[in-house]
């Protein structure tokens, strides 16, 4: 396990503190020669790296032709790019899902006012949804008569 | 011909919105300019050529498939990057199941012998040519774990932030502190292990 003073001295580095925690590190480094030499040598390290990246060259053997034409080969295997659907469809879109989730809600509450016996034949009935990539959570009270769906998006 | 000289000059983004319309030459034109970088990122984080040139196709062909998604919130080739580095960390962990290497991973979250290495005084009057520099770290970053180097990687290399990291790794955030805490030990001390061998 890390101390969490070093994890700090290195956010510190990072620049990924906050103004006070800096100022505590930098009060820290003034005063305890070790942390220095560490912090120092954490630094000497991103420095070397820093614009230093070893760039590997693109393989002789495979020529940008061949490589061009396995990629084209796997494209040609699989369906074209779909057009983006205009804005107001992505909109239009997003609303859908609050707006079916008030739509379940206003219907468990009317099936609620007509009566438990509505309710209990509710039970083990499907709701269809057309809401790609959605969660579903439900909640039931026999004592109170209720019902709650709460429907939301894992985007 | 005429085609091809009108692709050669345009920017990404009218090639990428040509593509975007099914125009396959736009498309190619942006593979050439951007090829050698994308194969150099997945070789860099795979360490073999033959994976870094598949992944590297791969990623290519996703993005042709995926062009639709692509909002323009970053640049381009900013965007197939993460592309080959989401492909690349999927066949290591892919990679890593197979194998049965329990204590390498202990060392991995623990940081293993770079817990007790001593602390390394840089030498300010030593300064290597760029070229040797990099020649270097290549060596040392082949010696470093696939988790250590990664993290190097995605922070000095793609500059990521923590968060991002965490989110490309899909870690915590503490353990990506923690990883690229003791890969930079490991690498102070692998680079200052090559001063040494070297003067010898």
């Amino acid at each position: 396990m890390i101390e969490p003073k070093l994890i700090k001295m290195q956010a510190f580095l990072d620049g990924e503190l906050s103004e006070r925690e800096s100022r505590k590190v930098r009060n820290w480094l003034s005063t305890d020669p070790e942390a220095k030499a560490l912090h120092e040598e954490l630094a000497h390290t991103k420095s070397l790296l820093h614009g230093n990246e070893p760039v590997a060259p693109f393989p002789r053997a495979c020529t940008p032709d061949f490589y061009w034409s396995q990629i084209q080969r796997q494209i040609a295997a699989n369906p074209a790019p779909t057009t983006v659907p205009h804005p107001w469809i992505s909109r239009w879109w997003k609303l859908l899902v609050p707006a079916s989730a008030m739509a379940l809600f206003a219907l468990m509450l009317s099936l609620q006012t007509t009566g438990t016996r509505t309710m209990a034949s509710l039970n083990g009935m499907e709701i269809q949804t057309e809401i790609p990539d959605a969660n579903v959570m439900t909640y039931r009270s026999d004592n109170e008569g209720i019902s709650v769906v709460w429907i939301g998006t894992n985007e | 011909m005429a085609k091809e000289n009108t692709n050669s000059s345009a920017s990404d983004e009218s090639l990428v919105r040509a593509a975007h319309q099914g125009d396959m030459d736009a498309f190619e034109e942006l593979v050439k300019r951007h090829r050698e970088k994308i194969f150099a990122r997945a070789f860099s984080m795979l360490r073999n050529e033959d994976e870094a040139v598949d992944l590297s196709q791969e990623a290519w062909v996703k993005a042709w498939q995926r062009l639709n998604q692509f909002q323009g919130d970053s640049s381009f080739v900013t965007w197939i990057t993460r592309i080959v580095i989401n492909l690349c960390l999927d066949h290591l962990r892919k990679q890593k199941r197979q194998k049965t290497d329990s204590i390498e991973q202990m060392d991995d979250e623990t940081g293993g012998v770079e817990r007790h290495l001593p602390v390394i005084t840089p030498n300010p009057t030593e300064k290597l040519e760029r070229q040797e520099l990099r020649i270097r770290i290549n060596q040392a970053l082949d010696q470093l774990s696939e988790e250590h180097r990664t993290v190097l990687i995605l922070h000095e290399f793609e500059e990521m932030e923590y968060k991002e990291i965490a989110r490309t790794m899909v870690c915590s955030i503490g353990t990506v502190m923690s990883r690229l805490f003791y890969a930079r030990r490991r690498m102070a001390s692998l680079l200052a292990g090559l001063r040494k061998e070297e003067s010898l």
